[in-house]
């Protein structure tokens, strides 16, 4: 315990420790770090949990792949339908042009 | 200067690692072990992985042509290790003048094939490197720096084994593997390109003057005190034992029968490395800092394990790196617990004054950290003396740790 270099040390550790003295007693307190954690999906969802990796359950997951799908088959209902709708525009805008020439 | 010399020893690791392929932390590893006094470099591969090769572009790069290799696989006499008797002064005069080798003159020095040395010649080596001085006939040499770098395959079967002081003099050892599919066609394209002259091509980088100077500059660098500590705990950790395995009969496993730290890093080791293993990890900052500017604690985690394997021994070795990751990742875990439980702040606190609710939250730190333990008898061993606890409550008394 001599060693003053020993001695320096344990000062630099102790003061960079978040520890308080209270009478006689010490307190500190851990801060939750939200790196490498896990969470789970509807929480992130919902309550905005923190964490790196997301957990999703089979249910849940079926129920977002299902989502998906049905999503997926109404982009392509609407992508049809504003094809069409393009044609109609244009050919209406072929038969305005010839309408305004012939006239 | 320090930027130009920074510079040379870059620009070495460059030239190196545009002729040799091998991890990058082996070679940086290499590079930084060369950078203090009397260094030595222990590597180990399989045959043909290029083991000697690597040892010649070191040399070459630092010494030029002007260093020596002693070859283990060839007859070694003493005249070629040590000197021999000057036959025209001991004819003539009869005096007897030794010519000393050119091993011993030389700075740069290399050894190949250490594992089929004679036990004679490792005998003189082992003197030189533990004194710094060789004997032949009754006369003594002074040996200055010097840089020497062996290698062996330990497989080999004409094998003498060395004893273990022998080898704890290297200060690294560093393991070489063999090339993977893609490190082939770069070997190849290597061999090409310097027309297969690999080591003949290898310019001189460095003069011993610069190296000199270099080792002079690593030397001056400070280290944080916190490096200093963690290295320090770091060795403490692996040679610790409750039951001072060092001077017990039995050794781990056995002699762990129903210890309460069985489940520690200790019960792995069998033999846990010497004090110098601390002191070379503090030239390795050092010349890391110097070279890089800065060392974080990841790297001495790095450093570590090049510097383990040659001097402990584990109780159940598979593959001895891999085995050294495993204590090292056990190591980082036992840092970080070891700050999540504020231990030094508690002891620092004792250190200073005697505080009974703090001394019991050390107690229960001591059954979780044997080096915490160790320090916390020093304590305990005065307060006894000043009567402020029983001997009968002490960590001393409880575990039974006896600081000789």
């Amino acid at each position: 315990m001599a060693s003053n270099t020993f001695i320096e040390y344990l000062k630099t550790v102790a003061k960079k420790s978040d520890v308080v003295m209270e009478r006689g007693k010490i307190k500190w307190f851990d801060r939750e770090i939200p790196r490498h954690r896990a969470v789970d999906f509807l929480d992130m969802y919902y309550l905005d949990g923190k964490g790196d990796y997301v957990v999703l359950d089979r249910s849940t997951a079926y129920e977002i792949k299902e989502r998906m799908e049905f999503l997926e088959r109404e982009i392509l209902k609407y992508k049809k339908r504003t094809m069409y709708l393009s044609i109609a525009l244009l050919m209406m805008c072929v038969i305005v042009v010839i309408i305004l020439v012939l006239w | 200067m320090s930027k130009y010399y920074r510079n040379l020893v870059k620009k070495l690791e460059e030239e190196v690692k545009s002729r040799f392929i091998c991890s990058d932390s082996v070679l940086k590893i290499i590079v930084l072990n060369q950078l203090h006094h009397r260094a030595t470099t222990l590597l180990r591969a399989p045959r043909g992985s290029g083991k000697s090769t690597l040892m010649l572009l070191m040399l070459r790069g630092m010494y030029g042509s002007s260093f020596v290799v002693i070859s283990g696989a060839s007859e070694v006499k003493r005249g070629e290790v040590l000197g021999r008797l000057h036959l025209p002064s001991l004819e003539k005069e009869g005096v007897e003048k030794v010519v000393w080798a050119a091993f011993v003159k030389s700075e740069g020095k290399g050894l190949d094939e250490v594992n089929r040395l004679n036990p004679y010649t490792t005998a003189n080596i082992y003197h030189m490197l533990q004194f710094g001085e060789v004997w032949a006939y009754g006369h003594r040499a002074k040996v200055e720096d010097y840089t020497l770098i062996a290698n062996e395959n330990p497989q080999d079967p004409t094998t003498f084994i060395h004893p273990p002081p022998f080898y704890d003099r290297f200060d690294v050892c560093v393991y070489l593997r063999p090339l993977t599919l893609s490190e082939k066609f770069a070997l190849q394209e290597i061999l090409e390109k310097y027309k297969g002259e690999i080591v003949e091509t290898m310019p001189q980088v460095l003069s011993p003057e610069d190296l000199r100077e270099i080792r002079e500059e690593v030397e001056e660098i400070e280290i944080d005190i916190e490096l200093r500590g963690l290295i320090n705990t770091l060795v403490r950790d692996l040679q610790v034992c409750v039951r001072n395995r060092e001077l017990s009969e039995l050794k781990p496993l056995a002699l762990c029968e129903g210890c309460h730290f069985i489940r520690d890093v200790c019960s792995k080791i069998k033999e846990g490395p010497s004090e110098r293993a601390g002191i070379v990890l503090s030239y390795l900052v050092k010349a890391k800092i110097w070279l890089e500017g800065s060392c974080s604690k990841e790297d001495v985690f790095e450093m570590l394990r090049w510097v383990l394997p040659h001097r402990i021994t584990l109780t159940r070795t598979k593959n001895i790196i891999l085995d050294l990751k495993e204590i090292i990742e056990q190591e980082k875990v036992k840092m970080r617990d070891r700050e999540s439980r504020r231990q030094w702040y508690i002891l620092n606190e004792l250190v200073k004054k005697f505080n009974r609710g703090l001394y019991l939250k050390a107690k229960e730190i001591a059954l979780e950290d044997l080096v915490f333990a160790e320090e916390l008898v020093k304590l305990e061993e005065k307060w006894i003396s000043e009567k402020l606890i029983r001997p009968e409550e002490s960590v001393k008394y409880n575990l039974g740790i006896e600081v000789l």
